[in-house]
């Protein structure tokens, strides 16, 4: 399982984890951030809104 | 607005978040905000056109990593707080239209193990005393966003309904030296009259004393605190069994079972480990194809529950629609 940590067009956190095809057992799961930090403006809808 | 009240009476925290009637309602599909970016630049919560599983914040939360001030003083009596906490929403697929009952085992799967990485990194936050993954299902349960989801409240506190099962627990503990959920899903299992599906490493039962007509618990068979104590192994048997349990409820009446779903385990402040307990718990609000279980009088007004069905029977209609393998 990898993580990947980016900003919405909201400004809001949004993660995506991605599954490669892995083998199973209790294998250690690095967990792999690559964080956008780039500004975004916070305009437009007001995203997850539930 | 948004602020913890205290009920001195109830003994609990009870949230008001005003923002939250001005929320997105039932938007056609061309304004989902949880679908991927659509070609008329209208910006939806995800940026990708496509994605196994995806977390965002919620754009509404009723907790905030840096709430407003309280809009009313507090005092000795009726303490109040400001609402801090996490509010996130878990997106299962980027297909809006897609069944969850007929979504992919390792969907369910991933699933799980994208509960137990934000179990984890939410409840290493010093303000977070409890990390609840739960899901409102249908409109009959006031589901207002059609697309496949989820959510996380990541609360400052340990909400009402999980401290008393940790105070029973507990005692329970105290008392007999052992696990009280490990002695319910023990004996459950021997007995199997209210087994509706099991694996290795977790089993789905319909509760000695449900509430709801078709009200299942899954329980990790062994002692696991929470997510974070089940291997991968496990949070993919979970998966799988989770997968068995949906095609039953919709297979149940013919159409897709709304429920309320809610994990109960460890609470993130240290606390629990020997008698806190990893499981799942389904309310479908459905005791008939055609008849809704309303929480009335006795219910909400009394804190009694009324089921109008034997358990036993119930488990035994859902255990013959499981299916004994999923892909």
């Amino acid at each position: 399982m990898r993580r990947r940590d980016v900003e919405n067009e909201n400004g809001n956190r949004l993660i995506y984890y991605e599954f490669d095809d892995e083998a199973s057992g209790d294998e250690a799961e690095g967990v792999e951030l690559e964080r956008d930090e780039s500004e975004y403006d916070d305009s437009g809808s007001d995203g997850a809104d539930v | 607005m948004s602020e913890l009240r205290w009920d001195p009476v109830g003994r609990e925290w009870v949230i008001t978040a005003t923002h939250r009637q001005d929320r997105t309602f039932k938007p056609p599909k061309d304004y989902c905000p949880f679908c991927p970016p659509r070609d008329d630049g209208v910006p939806t919560a995800v940026t990708e056109s496509d994605f196994d599983v995806a977390v965002v914040e919620n754009g509404f939360p009723s907790l905030q990593e840096d709430p407003p001030a309280p809009a009313v003083d507090g005092d000795d009596l009726r303490p109040v707080e400001p609402a801090k906490g996490v509010c996130e929403v878990v997106l299962y697929t980027s297909d809006h239209e897609a069944v969850a009952s007929e979504l992919p085992a390792s969907t369910f799967q991933k699933l799980v193990r994208v509960w137990r990485d934000r179990y984890r990194d939410l409840g290493s936050r010093e303000e977070v005393d409890y990390v609840f993954l739960f899901e409102n299902k249908g409109e009959e349960m006031g589901v207002t966003l059609q697309h496949p989801h989820g959510q996380i409240y990541a609360y400052p506190f340990v909400p009402p309904t999980i401290e008393r099962e940790l105070d029973s627990s507990r005692a329970y503990h105290d008392e007999e030296g052992t696990c009280l959920f490990c002695d319910l899903v023990a004996s459950e299992v021997a007995e199997g009259e209210r087994v509706v599906a099991e694996n290795d490493s977790f089993a789905a039962v319909v509760p000695f004393s449900a509430r709801y007509a078709y009200e299942v618990h899954v329980y990790a068979k062994d002692h696991r605190p929470s997510l974070d104590h089940c291997s991968v192994d496990e949070c993919r048997e979970l998966g799988s069994l989770l997968k068995r349990l949906l095609v039953a409820y919709d297979s149940l009446f013919g159409f897709e079972m709304p429920f309320v779903m809610a994990t109960h385990q460890q609470p993130t402040d240290g606390t629990g480990a020997e008698y806190a307990h990893f499981h799942l718990e389904f309310y479908p609000p459905y005791r008939t194809a055609e008849k809704l279980k309303y929480l009335a009088g006795s219910e909400l007004g009394a804190g009694t529950y009324i089921n109008n069905k034997l358990p036993e029977a119930a488990a035994s209609e859902l255990a013959e629609l499981v299916p004994e393998r999923v892909e």
